[in-house]
C-alpha cells in the first residue's frame, strides 16, 4: 500500500479535484483505493455525489466514540472507497483539534488498520487551516507527499522561500498558451528534481466536474485533464507503486 | 518548447553522439541556458529567485519606481 498526501503549495490550486480525479483514475487502473479527506472543509465528498447536507465522515463518527470512525467508510465504486471529513460546529473541531494533540499518532495507527484494504490511499490535506480548525494530523514517515501548484508567481515565491523539501512537486491547470506558466515550468523543471513530468493542462471540464458531483473521469472520459490524470496515475504506478 | 519537446531534443543529441562515435563531445545545452536567462530577463521575480541582481545590470529592467519604505 501506497499512502500519498496531497496538499496545495498555497490554498485554491485544486487539490481535492485532484485527488478525486487521481482515485478515479487509479481505480480504473485496476487499483483498491482509498480517498480519505483530512480537510476539515469536506469538499471532497461532493465529487463523489453525497448531498451538500450530508454531514457524516469520520470526524463525526469518531466523536462520541473512537472506535467507530471507520463507520463512515462509504463505497462509490467495487474497488473504489471514500472516507468524508464530516461537517462538525465550531466547538465540536475544538474538541477533535484537542483529541489529535493529545493523540498524535492517531492517523498512523488509522493507516496501518487499513493497509491490507488498498493498493493506494490518498490523503486530501488543506494548503492552510482557518482559525479554530484542527491541524493537519501527523503522518507517517513512509507517506509520499505530494503539492499541488499552478505555474504562477505566488507559487513561484512560496517555493522560493519556504521550498518543498522532498515532496513532489505536481503542476496543476497549466495553460501553455502563456509565456509565464511556460518559464516558470522551464525554471522549476531545472531547479526542483521532484517536479512530476506530467502537468494538469487547465480544462473546463476540471472545473465542470465537481458542478457536476463527479471526478473528472467519470465526467468527461475524453476530455486533456482526464488524460492528464490518468498519465499521472500511470506514473504514479512506476514511481510509487514499488512498495506496494 | 515543452518538457517532452526538451526530452526529445536530449534524446536526439544523445542518439547523434552515439552515431558519431564521440562520447566525450563537450556538448552544452546552451539553447537551454538562454531560454532560462531570457525568462529572468522577463520576469524581475524569477531574475530575484535565481539570485540574479536587479541593481544596476542588464537585467534591470524596473529602474527607481520600486516601493521605498517612507
Amino acid at each position: 500500500m501506497t499512502v500519498v498526501a496531497l496538499s496545495g503549495i498555497r490554498g485554491g490550486t485544486g487539490t481535492t479535484s485532484v485527488v478525486a480525479a487521481l482515485g478515479f483514475a487509479l481505480h480504473t487502473l485496476g487499483q483498491r483505493v482509498l480517498m480519505v479527506d483530512l480537510n476539515p472543509r469536506n469538499l471532497l465528498r461532493l465529487h463523489f455525489n453525497l448531498a451538500l447536507e450530508s454531514a457524516d465522515g469520520w470526524a463525526v463518527a469518531g466523536q462520541e466514540d473512537e472506535a467507530r470512525w471507520s463507520e463512515a467508510l462509504l463505497q462509490v465504486l467495487e474497488g473504489l472507497h471514500l472516507l468524508p471529513y464530516g461537517t462538525l460546529a465550531a466547538n465540536a473541531l475544538a474538541g477533535l483539534e484537542l483529541h489529535q494533540r493529545a493523540h498524535p499518532d492517531l492517523w498512523v495507527q488509522r493507516l496501518q488498520t487499513l493497509h491490507a484494504h488498498f493498493d493506494w490511499i490518498l490523503l486530501d490535506l488543506p494548503a492552510t487551516l482557518a482559525d479554530g480548525q484542527p491541524g493537519v494530523p501527523m503522518l507517517p514517515d513512509t507517506v509520499m507527499r505530494l503539492r499541488v501548484l499552478e505555474a504562477d508567481a505566488a507559487c513561484h515565491a512560496l517555493l522560493s522561500t519556504e521550498g518543498a523539501g522532498d515532496d513532489y512537486l505536481l503542476v496543476n491547470r497549466f495553460d501553455p498558451i502563456s509565456q509565464l506558466q511556460r518559464d516558470l515550468l522551464l525554471l522549476w523543471g531545472e531547479r526542483h528534481s521532484r517536479l512530476i513530468p506530467q502537468v494538469i493542462h487547465r480544462d473546463e471540464a476540471m472545473a465542470g466536474a465537481l458542478a457536476w458531483k463527479s471526478p473528472v473521469g467519470y465526467y468527461a472520459p475524453d476530455a486533456l485533464a482526464t488524460r492528464d490524470v490518468r498519465s499521472l496515475a500511470t506514473w504514479l504506478l512506476a514511481e510509487g507503486g514499488h512498495d506496494a | 518548447m515543452t518538457q517532452d519537446d526538451w526530452k526529445q531534443r536530449n534524446d536526439d543529441i544523445a542518439r547523434l553522439k552515439q552515431r558519431l562515435g564521440d562520447e566525450d563531445m563537450a556538448y552544452q545545452d546552451i539553447s537551454r541556458e538562454s531560454e532560462l536567462l531570457a525568462a529572468c530577463r522577463r520576469w524581475p521575480l524569477l531574475a530575484e529567485s535565481e539570485g540574479w541582481s536587479l541593481q544596476g545590470d542588464a537585467l534591470n529592467t524596473q529602474t527607481d519606481d520600486k516601493a521605498q519604505p517612507v
